[in-house]
């Protein structure tokens, strides 16, 4: 195995539960701004939706309160924003990694904005059918949604920005990749 | 290059479509997750735990804490995203099956090791089961496709003829 990809790996290893410990213990924050902003925007966007929202541990809860109907749909942000510590780790555990910090902090923006899109999709979808249907459970286009999401957002994006952000550099511990057109 | 990117993301789009097919999630995935029960409950067992595991479950007799394991733990998710990757980089069929068979193994191994873990969690702390569960444990499958991959890019490029 080539050095600097031993010592990356190793470096991995160290930055990942640090990475992941100062996001949760940033939980709270994740979960109460996402609430807030996507209360703005079904306030602004659906103005004769009745409704309440609260925020329990780290879901955030919509009820509801139509005449007849008392219905619940939970989301759950961090399930959402999960992958900034896996990109943050990696870009970590890069050499020279701060001077790195200006596309590390862009990178996380962009899947903090990426998250909190998810998230409102996979609300608003829920809304919808509860809405609709009378059921407070998911159908299979909320389900849909939130696992291409969360597959998206949490585990290909934040491997494939770093991946992006550093391909010659791990091209180099690899040995060089495959051009396109090699007879294989 | 961008033809193969373009199949990556639609073999990951395909990869979510099957992932929600419920067909698909009783019949492969189903047996997938009871022999990861049983493989976790052999290696406990070999460590002097008296876990009983019937189908997907592993349950502890003294407590009666159980934990399931179902379809979305079962790593075939990160197993789909390896496959998919291994698959469009331009590599010799014969590199390309024994990474995918490393692959499945590294993924599998991994996830053993999660359940494992989430079992004795769950008898100690449901906050910490919850957290290793939803968060810790994602992240770590991932990274290990991550350097399974980066490996295989390594070992393969000795293993295929050049042009």
């Amino acid at each position: 195995m080539s050095q600097p990809l031993s010592r990356w790996i190793l470096r991995l290893l160290f930055f990942f539960p640090l990475c992941i410990g100062i996001w949760w213990g940033l939980w709270e924050i994740q979960v109460e701004g996402f609430h807030a902003l996507f209360s703005l925007w079904l306030r602004a966007g659906e103005p004769s939706m009745a409704w309440v929202s609260e925020v329990q541990g780290n879901e955030i809860f919509y009820h509801l309160t139509e005449p007849g109907k008392a219905l619940t749909v939970a989301v759950d942000p961090l399930s959402l924003t999960r992958g900034i510590p896996i990109y943050l780790a990696l870009m970590g555990a890069t050499p020279n990694a701060r001077a790195l910090w200006q596309s590390t902090l862009w990178g996380v923006l962009l899947l903090l904005g990426l998250a909190f899109l998810g998230f409102s999709l996979e609300a608003a979808l829920r809304l919808n059918e509860a809405v609709q249907t009378g059921h407070g459970t998911p159908f299979l286009s909320a389900a849909f949604v939130q696992i291409a999401t969360k597959f998206l957002v949490t585990r290909i994006l934040p491997i494939g920005l770093w991946l992006w952000q550093q391909w010659d550099l791990v091209a180099q511990w690899i040995g060089g990749l495959r051009r396109e057109g090699s007879s294989i | 290059m961008r033809y193969r990117l373009i199949v990556f993301v639609f073999l990951l789009i395909l990869g979510s479509a099957l992932g929600s097919w419920i067909s698909l999630q009783e019949k492969v995935l189903g047996p997938l997750c009871e022999f990861q029960a049983a493989a976790s409950a052999v290696v406990m067992h070999g460590f002097g735990s008296s876990v009983i595991q019937s189908g997907n479950q592993l349950r502890d007799p003294d407590s009666q804490k159980a934990i399931v394991i179902l379809w979305a733990c079962s790593g075939a998710d990160a197993t789909f995203i390896l496959f998919a990757a291994i698959a469009v980089y331009p590599s010799c069929w014969r590199a390309k099956l024994k990474g995918l068979m490393g692959g499945f193994m590294a993924v599998q191994v991994m996830n053993v090791l999660r359940i494992i873990s989430l079992y004795y969690l769950n008898s100690q702390s449901e906050a910490l089961f919850r957290f290793a569960h939803l968060y810790l444990w994602q992240g770590l499958l991932m990274l290990d496709v991550l350097v399974f991959m980066l490996l295989w890019l390594r070992w393969e490029r000795g293993q295929c003829p050049n042009p």
